[in-house]
């Protein structure tokens, strides 16, 4: 069990309270460096008081952005957003200056002279940002005496994207920077006393995933000593949704950083990720972060959210769907049909769709309360077509939701760790058959990618 | 009074409402948030406690359908609501979808300014009425 890392990320304050009461289904939390540098104080709060290993990601490719996509309006002349502006004041100062006064992203050649203080600077940030937090509360000697201080399950070396836009050159160039950001914050590491353990990130487009010999980089560029795990982000991905081009692509790059002994983490995943971290996948995954609620899938440079509706995790399918889609297929399978009572039906739902806790609060012995994840309050919107209304989600109906969510993200880590992959792909292909059949063909595609070469 | 040469579909709309024949027991209602959507029109018939949902669309015909049967499970009947097709192989495809997936369906022929009830809606076998009811009490509270 301690092979795999379950992480949670902290994204908003709102996710606190879900955090709170599934600590112990995580091994670590996670949070943006934007997030911690603007709410220090919160942070040291909930890491000192709930969980007490987290990890930052340094988020360094906000380098590389263009303003538009940290300025509070998503602007070009919009104000940057506060976080990223006290992010940028614990970076090296040659390189942020060029941000908030130039309002640009920077260049490779801009960078590269200053990796040293960056890698200084980021190390720092992830090491002793939180605790100097701590440091000024009162509880900090009673941390100190129980010898609880909270402090970083691993420290991540900074990074940089890989964007399809670049040349082949600049891939090499963007790629040997990482790889000097990576061996030079293994080397701090080890003049600190190798406190922490060390991990990569590799974040990428989707299309480089499939441009000729970029396996190869990855493999000479992350296949060095003294450290472990590297995190994946590829921007706006799911192996499940994806066409078998980049399904292939990306198990080629699972498989070559095993081969070199690596442990890959999802930043961002949901049981696509999760299913890879059973011990008889061929591709392993050794950890996935997934967020409270929402965020399995994330793009890179951040875009609008839409407007909030109503969500069910279909645990049997391991997919998020609006309400009303997830309404249908019970509907189809029979869940309000008056050939049983309201009782009978919700026990045939505890036994076939989803028995978690908060569903049995929910539901009780009547189905027709699954409505109550419908709950919702109508708002009037002013669009091109006029005045129209929509439902936005309560408070209520958004927090059950994602306790239902992470009640069923706990449950598939508990039969990942249980169960065989064998298994496990079974009941997959099984259960879209049967709840979602228009997509049982892809899912089958996604098991012959990713099943075992000896079935 | 008829619609000028070209109208939006809000237009349409509204002269839909200017022309259908509101009875006492009948009440018509605009923009009714469903799930996370809002149906262009609901008609509530009091005596029977039916609801029908109306999706209007100007061109594309085939959204229309999609739009309306995703509120299909609270309904009794689903009605779309397209301008007539100049051609008769146009209005033919148009009523073969609509009859294959059980949705009535209303033409508005701009020379003659009529809406033509042209397919029927078939009351649905379907319906939850837990969420018909919650709309039912939206409708009564506006």
């Amino acid at each position: 069990m301690e092979d795999r890392l379950r992480i949670i990320r902290y994204n908003t304050g709102t996710d606190k309270k879900a955090i709170v009461h599934f600590k112990r289904c995580f091994d670590a939390i996670i949070f943006n460096a934007t997030i911690v540098a603007h709410s220090g104080a919160s942070i040291a709060d909930l890491v000192s008081m709930h969980k007490r290993k987290y990890i930052i990601d340094p988020q360094t490719h906000i380098l590389q952005q263009d303003i538009t996509a940290i300025t509070s309006n998503n602007k070009q002349d919009g104000d940057i957003k506060n976080s990223v502006l006290r992010y940028l004041s614990k970076l090296p100062d040659a390189l942020s200056s060029i941000i908030t006064s130039q309002r640009r992203p920077l260049t490779i050649s801009e960078i590269e002279p200053h990796i040293d203080s960056l890698v200084n600077s980021v190390y720092n940030f992830q090491t002793t940002y939180v605790q100097e937090h701590i440091e000024k509360k009162d509880y900090d000697k009673y941390l100190k005496f129980a010898k609880l201080e909270p402090e970083p399950r691993l420290v991540i070396a900074p990074y940089f994207v890989i964007k399809n836009k670049y040349s082949e050159d600049e891939i090499d160039s963007w790629l040997k920077l990482n790889h000097e950001a990576l061996q030079k914050t293994i080397k701090l590491n080890k003049e600190r006393g190798n406190l922490y353990p060390v991990a990569a990130q590799i974040v990428l487009d989707k299309a480089v995933l499939i441009s000729e010999g970029f396996t190869f980089k990855i493999k000479c560029t992350y296949e060095c000593e003294n450290y472990e795990y590297i995190f994946i982000w590829v921007d706006d991905f799911n192996t499940f949704e994806t066409e078998i081009r980049y399904m292939k692509a990306f198990s080629d790059l699972l498989a070559a950083l095993n081969s070199i002994g690596k442990k890959p983490l999802m930043a961002y995943g949901g049981y696509e990720s999760i299913i890879l971290c059973n011990s008889g996948s061929p591709y392993r995954l050794y950890g996935v972060a997934q967020s409270v609620g929402y965020g399995e899938y994330r793009p890179i440079t951040p875009v609008g959210g839409g407007m909030p509706v109503n969500k069910y995790y279909f645990f049997p399918l391991h997919q998020r769907m609006r309400f009303d889609e997830a309404l249908a297929i019970l509907t189809d399978q029979g869940y309000f049909s008056m050939e049983k009572s309201n009782k009978e039906h919700a026990d045939d739902y505890y036994n076939y769709i989803c028995d978690c806790n908060q569903c049995r609060t929910v539901i009780g012995q009547d189905i027709d309360n699954f409505i109550k994840y419908n709950e919702s309050i109508p708002f009037k919107i002013t669009t091109k077509n006029g005045i129209i209304s929509r439902n936005r989600p309560t408070p209520y109906a958004e927090l059950i939701a994602a306790f239902h969510f992470l009640y069923c993200k706990d449950n598939e880590w508990r039969q990942v760790f249980t169960k065989t992959y064998d298994q496990l792909i079974k009941e997959l292909i099984e259960n879209y058959k049967l709840y979602l059949p228009e997509k049982a063909q892809q899912i089958v595609e996604w098991c012959k990618v990713y099943g075992r070469k000896d079935n | 009074m008829k619609l000028k040469s070209r109208f939006t579909e809000m237009e349409l709309r509204e002269h839909f409402i200017e022309i259908y024949d509101i009875t006492n027991d009948l009440a018509i209602y605009k923009e009714v948030p469903v799930f996370s959507r809002s149906v262009d029109l609901v008609i509530h018939e009091k005596s029977t406690l039916s609801l029908t949902a109306i999706e209007f669309k100007l061109h594309n015909w085939k959204r229309a359908i999609s739009q309306v049967q995703k509120v299909a499970l609270c309904f009794d009947y689903l009605y779309i609501c397209v301008p007539k097709p100049k051609t008769t192989i146009s209005c033919d495809k148009i009523i073969a979808d609509c009859k294959l997936s059980g949705i009535g369906l209303y033409f508005y022929d701009s020379i003659k300014d009529i809406f033509e009830k042209t397919i029927e809606g078939i009351k649905k076998g379907i319906i939850w009425e837990v969420q018909k009811k919650q709309i039912i009490n939206y409708l009564e509270a506006n």
